[in-house]
């Protein structure tokens, strides 16, 4: 192995940054606004991982593929230094999770490759050659590691369906029972000697499920999380656990009724540290919490209490110091904590979005990617200690070159109760003081989450409103994380109490302050940004128009039919199902319940296949207006979960509704963007909007 | 041919067993139970010598059932499968010279269902129609040249374009194609597209040539949603489509539309009051062809009114439920009374009425036959059984006796029901108990051999007694039983049931200590409120029912009936919202204990999913003993055979279990061999 850091990273940085510099001393009038097939065509990076030795990074990058009418995955190679960067996988369906072996001399990823295949281990030779399969598992993998000394790559599956299911399955003798049709997840491992693929060794076996492990640096144990099922609803009753590398010895370490994530020993192994969204006590509904806990088994300890921030992942230092992630609000930063006592102190700082951060432990570097208004998350390495990070892969820069893109601004008001609020700004294109603009209010989902600073993706499509001349605002109102517990927890017992007024009162200081048209309003969010939609409509007729994505409107429906109970629990009280149920609370805070004061013209989105918040919730949403005379159209995506993945469908959902609010907010029509290689409905009344695209990369 | 030969065959060696042993009798298997065939759409030829219809029979190769065109003699000889298609053919017609025979099939290259013709003295059909959309429903000009029928407007060209790149988001409940009507000669050479006779933004959801074949009666609605059939009214026109004549004006839906044989009058059928309100048994109504006031017919009978059709001489002839029975009836536009033409302890299927023979031709189902058919002289008489397709029943298996009884519900009115005893029954001795709740819940359980969905043939075989309430808000009471639902849904409805419960104990027929509930649809319904209800019962199997009024008003296809149910919408100003939930069992579900499995198909558009999962999802919580089980593909009704047999078993399984606590072994479809059947066996037991 060579040098632990590359020698010369600080000079491509500088060089970069030069370019950067040159970009932005061009001509603003060269720049022009993005289309939505531009948008929707923005690649996605992830997985960074950099090499043992510090000289190369793997990342993936996924690109839209129109002919496929999805995206596919690759993965990619690139020096350090910025320089070299390299696709290094081809196959038809993609490849994910690529990872070092320890001696850096193999690269491991996930692939389905050939007729019929399940994901499986692929590698392939640092030095060159083809991919060979590793596993040839009867389950798709879900997540591997290397064991630290690369002797083994252990990972976690589904336990097979029998031959006999299987044979059923096949005669159409297949009713199934619901929720009970799971297979549980177990670990296995394969040693990494030889060539071809190999069985697998089982290191767990029983009625639950590994739903997340994590191997000690020593490589002797194994921190991981055990699950009833490996249902998502069942979560809060898993626990930590940890055991040799082998399966024995387990010992469960936590026993509450929360759900914990990111289980990982302490180098010293004395200690696990794991996140929940709990308190010190393992009461639910907080800002996710790191906590750590004896690994010989003992008592927890919360970490940071009195810290405001979401924790949105943490790794231990090789000193036993922790590093971790956390969204503060509008933003995400990294954060050091000396120690378990040491108060934390952020390692980064601006107006962005930190993503995919992994910390490398043997050169002491941080690689993340930075997310913001003009680039989608270019990697960037970081001393383990902080400083400036350096500039990596240059996938995105060519949308600060190409687009004019809207100013983003975090702004702050008082809510109905005096409470100050935040929220983030995206001024129109071109935007003059003392304009006011017609508003698109966007409300995230979660709810227990949080709008930040970042390259918005294609479903906000802020770059397009912006273009057409909308400010648009999206308020982190009351129930939203990273603004402590008090405010997250206004929505326990309740759920809207402050959180629409807070909307509300943003919208009136925009008007206030004179730049959003109060009589040219529309309201849009998807999931819980959907039930605020919903709720909003019929609490003020103000909004011209809505669109309302897969969101909620009768909660004890919801409670039942959604795949998660988990949140909503406590947001009631209690389940609808239980003696003295509160279904008042269910009931009252249901916008269905006053859907009869709705005149806002709203169009309904959802996917078909929505398990998290099934159609049925939109069907009585829209189902509802029509019957009261409401101008509603409830528009279904074939094949689509909660999160819209084909590309004719997510450009299907920014044409339809920049069409309702274009139509109901500005009573100007609208010429639908096609997807490229389709015929334009009439090309004379727009530019032509599938130019020849510049500055796209290879 | 072969085929038909085989069961001839066959019956000859059925016969001779029974005849050898009379007591060799045995109890059917849940498959020989779904293998029974089912027949329908007899028509009489126009001279009255043959019969076509169909016959449905299993293919447990396809998991399914397909359907072929049959003819007989009116004098039960000749029987003869006309037709032979891989995916099956349907609603056989007659050309009125009789010559020949048109159906409905979609063969070969085919895209759409198109209409079919072959001559009756033999040869191969051929295509009559290549419409560019499914034909629906088509019936012939009585001078033989055309041939009517409805199919939906077509997808455009640019529709399927989109369709084929998944650019397919699509408006719910917006994305139907109207139904119009067109025709085609009947004599043309070669295949053809229909010419349009209607067109605009509405659909034709029924139509009647008139005697003459100038005028069509006909029902036009504002979209083909079941949901909207209550906007749909009355129509007239001429046979080309010209002086369209709108007949009603109301907010209740109308069907069976036709004129009168002196052209003076259309009638049609409603499930409304002389006042069209809705939500009375279905009754029919006389209007002037010309327009004016409508009246309805024999408003005193308790009946509810299946179909009806004109006699020559102005007269009506009907067919309606009785309560546990249905019948065929003849009365006048002046009777107040009409006259029985039947009687007995069945229900008629498939009746139709053949003007140019002067025969009524329909089938029987009874206890111990699914519906063969028989011809009936116009004015009544002895039925003439003309197929013997059911004949192997009665020969080869034990089947239940089937009895209708009477008690006082709570409040003292009548209620009746069908008693199916055990095929051991003794008397003096007590039975385990299932009890049956029809859907509907506008409905009634009614004599007749019964589907594979209720299994009496197998549960009493077993040694249960199964007892099917025909509880408040039933059909074929009059109008207070029915209308006893408004308002209210579980008012008397579920005490009834109780009450008949316990008047089975009383007879000392049922034992109290073992009784199982069970329902598909309406009887979902009424097993989720009765677990909740009571404890006495020590398993449920709830099918396709709702549990939760609110969201259920919302996500069903339908919402006509529930609306007088609650008494508005619950999206009103003022909604009553504590009618919603007070009758949805949603609301009291913390109080069950009995363990239930729950059924539903993924596909179900009436009594979505989602009902049942909120069900399942409650009990679980609660602690409750119970198992979701959904069918993949199926809608309201499960058609795949292997769903039907795993329906049958996993209740058998449950109640057995539960109620007396025996292991039941499960059956296993046709030709999965031994060795798969041990480990289905251990399979499934889990």
């Amino acid at each position: 192995m060579t040098g632990l850091r590359a020698p010369s990273r600080w000079l491509p940085a500088a060089g970069l940054a030069g370019i950067a510099a040159l970009a932005a001393a061009a001509p603003a009038q060269d720049k022009r606004p993005m289309t939505i097939v531009e948008l929707v065509e923005v690649p996605r990076i992830g997985s960074p991982r950099l090499s043992p030795d510090g000289t190369e990074l793997l990342y993936t990058r996924t690109d839209a593929d129109w002919e496929a009418n999805g995206r596919t995955t690759h993965i990619r190679r690139i020096r350090s230094d910025g320089t070299d960067d390299l696709r290094l996988t081809s196959g038809e369906t993609g490849e994910s999770s690529p990872r070092w072996s320890p001696d850096g001399a193999w690269i491991a990823f996930l692939a389905r490759r050939g007729d019929g295949a399940s994901n499986q281990i692929h590698r392939l030779r640092t030095s060159g050659g083809e991919a060979s399969p590793l596993t040839e598992h009867e389950t798709p993998v879900q997540s591997f590691a290397f064991s630290p000394n690369g002797g083994f790559v252990y990972f976690v599956a589904a336990d097979p369906e029998t031959a006999e299911e299987k044979k059923k399955d096949a005669l159409g003798d297949d009713v199934f029972a619901f929720d009970e049709n799971y297979r549980q997840r177990h670990l296995f491992r394969v040693g990494t000697d030889g060539d071809g693929p190999r069985p697998a060794e089982r290191i767990t076996d029983g009625d639950y499920s590994v739903v997340g492990f994590r191997l000690a640096d020593d490589g002797t144990r194994i921190a991981h999380s055990r699950a009833p099922t490996p249902l998502f609803d069942n979560r809060d009753e898993g626990e930590v656990w940890i055991m040799d590398a082998d399966g024995g010895n387990a010992l469960q370490l936590t026993r509450n009724t929360v759900s914990e994530r990111g289980a990982q020993l302490s180098p010293d192994g004395t200690r696990v540290l794991f996140l929940s969204e709990s308190n010190a006590a393992f009461e639910t509904y907080y800002n996710s919490n790191v906590f750590v806990v004896p690994a010989a088994g003992g008592a927890h300890r919360l970490l940071w209490e009195d810290m405001p921030h979401e924790v949105h992942g943490a790794r231990w230092a090789p000193d036993g110091s922790i590093y971790f992630i956390a969204n503060t609000g509008v933003r995400t930063q990294l954060f050091h904590a000396a120690g378990p006592d040491a108060a934390p102190r952020p390692l980064t700082a601006g107006d962005h979005s930190l993503v995919g951060w992994n910390f490398h432990a043997r050169t002491g570097q941080h690689v993340f990617g930075i997310s913001k208004r003009e680039s989608r998350g270019d990697v960037h390495l970081l001393d383990a200690d902080g400083g400036n990070p350096v500039k990596v892969t240059s996938v995105f820069d060519y949308l600060g070159e190409t687009f004019d893109l809207p100013v983003q601004e975090a702004i702050r008001w008082k809510g109905e109760d005096g409470v100050e609020v935040e929220g983030l700004l995206y001024y129109p294109l071109g935007h003059e003081e003392g304009r006011r603009s017609p508003l698109v209010v966007q409300t995230h989902g979660g709810p227990a989450a949080s709008d930040r600073f970042a390259f918005d993706y294609w479903a906000n499509y802020t770059q397009i409103l912006t273009a057409r001349g909308y400010l648009v605002f999206k308020p982190n109102y009351r129930g939203s994380t990273g603004y402590g517990d008090p405010f997250l927890r206004d929505m326990v017992g309740h759920y809207f109490r402050q959180a629409h007024l807070d909307v509300m009162a943003g919208v009136d200081h925009l008007i206030e302050i004179g730049i959003a048209d109060g009589e040219r309003m529309a309201k849009m969010g998807w999931s819980a940004g959907g039930h605020m939609t919903n709720k909003i409509i019929t609490h003020t007729d103000r909004f011209r128009a809505a669109s309302s994505g897969a969101g909620a409107v009768n909660w004890i429906s919801m409670y039942g039919q959604s795949d998660v109970r988990t949140y909503r629990t406590p947001w009631f009280g209690g389940t609808p199902w239980q003696e003295d149920a509160p279904i008042d609370v269910y009931w009252g805070n249901s916008p269905l319940r006053d859907i009869y004061r709705v005149t806002t013209p709203t169009i309904v989105l959802v996917g078909e296949n929505d398990v998290r918040v099934p159609p049925p919730q939109s069907v009585e949403l829209y189902r509802a207006l029509r019957s009261n005379g409401v101008d509603t159209h409830l528009y279904i995506a074939p094949r689509e979960g909660h999160g819209w993945r084909e590309l004719r469908h997510a450009l299907f959902k920014v044409n339809v509704e920049i069409d309702w609010f274009e139509r109901h907010v500005r009573g100007v029509p609208y010429q639908w963007e096609t997807a490229p290689g389709l015929e334009r409905r009439s090309p004379d009344r727009h530019p032509r909007r599938s130019a020849p695209r510049k500055g796209v990369p290879p | 041919m072969l085929r038909s030969r085989f069961f001839f065959a066959l019956s000859f060696v059925l016969l001779g067993a029974a005849l050898a042993f009379g007591q060799a009798k045995r109890p059917m298997t849940i498959v020989e139970l779904i293998d029974v065939p089912s027949l329908g759409s007899p028509r009489l030829s126009p001279d009255g010598s043959q019969i076509l219809f169909t016959r449905t029979d299993t293919d447990w190769k396809k998991n399914g059932r397909t359907t072929h065109v049959y003819r007989i003699d009116a004098d039960g000889s000749g029987e003869v499968q006309l037709t032979n298609g891989e995916d099956g053919e349907s609603s056989p017609r007659w050309s009125p010279d009789g010559t020949r025979v048109a159906f409905l099939a979609k063969r070969g290259e085919d895209e759409h269902t198109q209409i079919y013709v072959m001559r009756n003295r033999g040869g191969e059909a051929s295509p009559l129609t290549e419409h560019d959309s499914s034909v629906g429903s088509f019936q012939f000009s009585p001078d033989g040249k055309h041939i009517f029928f409805v199919a939906p407007d077509p997808k455009s060209a640019e529709e399927k374009k989109k369709d084929r790149l998944q650019d397919d988001v699509f408006a719910f409940d917006e994305d139907y194609k109207q139904r119009h009507l067109f025709r085609v000669a009947a004599d043309g050479d070669g295949p053809q597209k229909g010419e349009r006779l209607t067109e605009g933004d509405y659909s034709v959801i029924g139509f009647r040539l008139s005697d003459d074949g100038m005028r069509i009666a006909h029902h036009r609605s504002v979209s083909p949603l079941v949901d909207n059939r209550d906007e749909g009214e009355v129509w007239l026109m001429d046979a080309d489509g010209g002086n369209a004549v709108q007949l009603t004006d109301n907010t209740v839906s109308e069907f069976g539309a036709q004129l009168s044989p002196d052209g003076a009058h259309v009638m049609f059928l409603s499930d409304s009051s002389a006042d069209f309100e809705t939500y009375f048994n279905d009754n029919i109504f006389v209007l002037p062809a010309a327009g004016g006031a409508h009246r309805v017919l024999y408003e005193d009978m308790p009946h509810e009114v299946n179909g009806a059709r004109w006699a020559p001489d102005g007269s009506i002839y009907f067919t309606a439920n009785t309560g546990v029975r249905t019948e065929l009836f003849h009365g006048t536009l002046d009777d107040d009374a009409p006259r029985a033409l039947t009687a007995g302890d069945h229900s008629l299927t498939g009746w139709n009425f053949s003007a140019a023979a002067g025969k009524h031709v329909f089938g029987i189902s009874n206890r111990e036959n699914n519906g063969d058919l028989h011809l009936l002289p116009a004015d009544g008489g002895d039925p003439m059984k003309v197929t013997s397709v059911f004949d192997y029943l009665a020969e080869t298996f034990e089947l239940p006796v089937q009895e209708a009884v009477r008690w006082k519900g709570d409040d003292g009115a009548e209620v009746e029901g069908l008693l199916y005893y055990p095929l051991d029954y003794q008397e003096g001795q007590r039975y385990p108990l299932v009890v049956q709740t029809h859907g509907g819940p506008a409905a009634s359980d009614k004599f007749g051999f019964g589907r594979w969905g209720s299994y009496v043939q197998v549960l009493t075989a077993r040694g249960w007694a199964v007892f099917k309430p025909n509880y408040r808000g039933s059909t074929g009471y009059g109008d207070a039983v029915l209308r006893d639902m408004v308002g209210h849904y579980f008012r008397q409805s579920h005490l009834d049931v109780m009450t008949g419960v316990d008047h089975l104990i009383e007879l000392g027929i049922a034992d109290g200590d073992r009784m199982a509930k069970m329902g598909w649809s309406g009887g979902g319904h009424m097993t989720n409120k009765i677990i909740t209800h009571t404890d006495r019962f020590k398993a449920a199997a709830s099918g396709a029912g709702a549990v939760n009024w609110i969201s259920m008003y919302g996500t069903s296809d339908v919402r006509i009936y529930r609306t007088p149910w609650f008494g508005g919408t619950p999206w009103q100003e003022d909604a009553p919202i504590d009618l919603y939930w007070g009758h949805s069992p949603l609301k009291d579900i913390y109080k069950v204990t009995t363990p239930t499995i729950v059924l539903v198909g993924e596909n179900d558009v009436r009594v979505p999913p989602e009902q049942s999962v909120e069900l399942y999802r409650a009990l679980k919580s609660n602690g409750v003993d119970t198992h979701l089980y959904i069918a993949p593909r199926a809608p309201h009704g499960w058609r795949e055979l292997r769903h039907q047999l795993f329906k049958v078993n996993v209740e058998i399984d449950w109640f057995e279990r539960h109620v007396r606590g025996i292991e039941y072994e499960w059956e296993t479809a046709p030709g999965d061999d031994e060795e798969d059947m041990e480990a289905t066996d251990d399979e499934e037991s889990r």
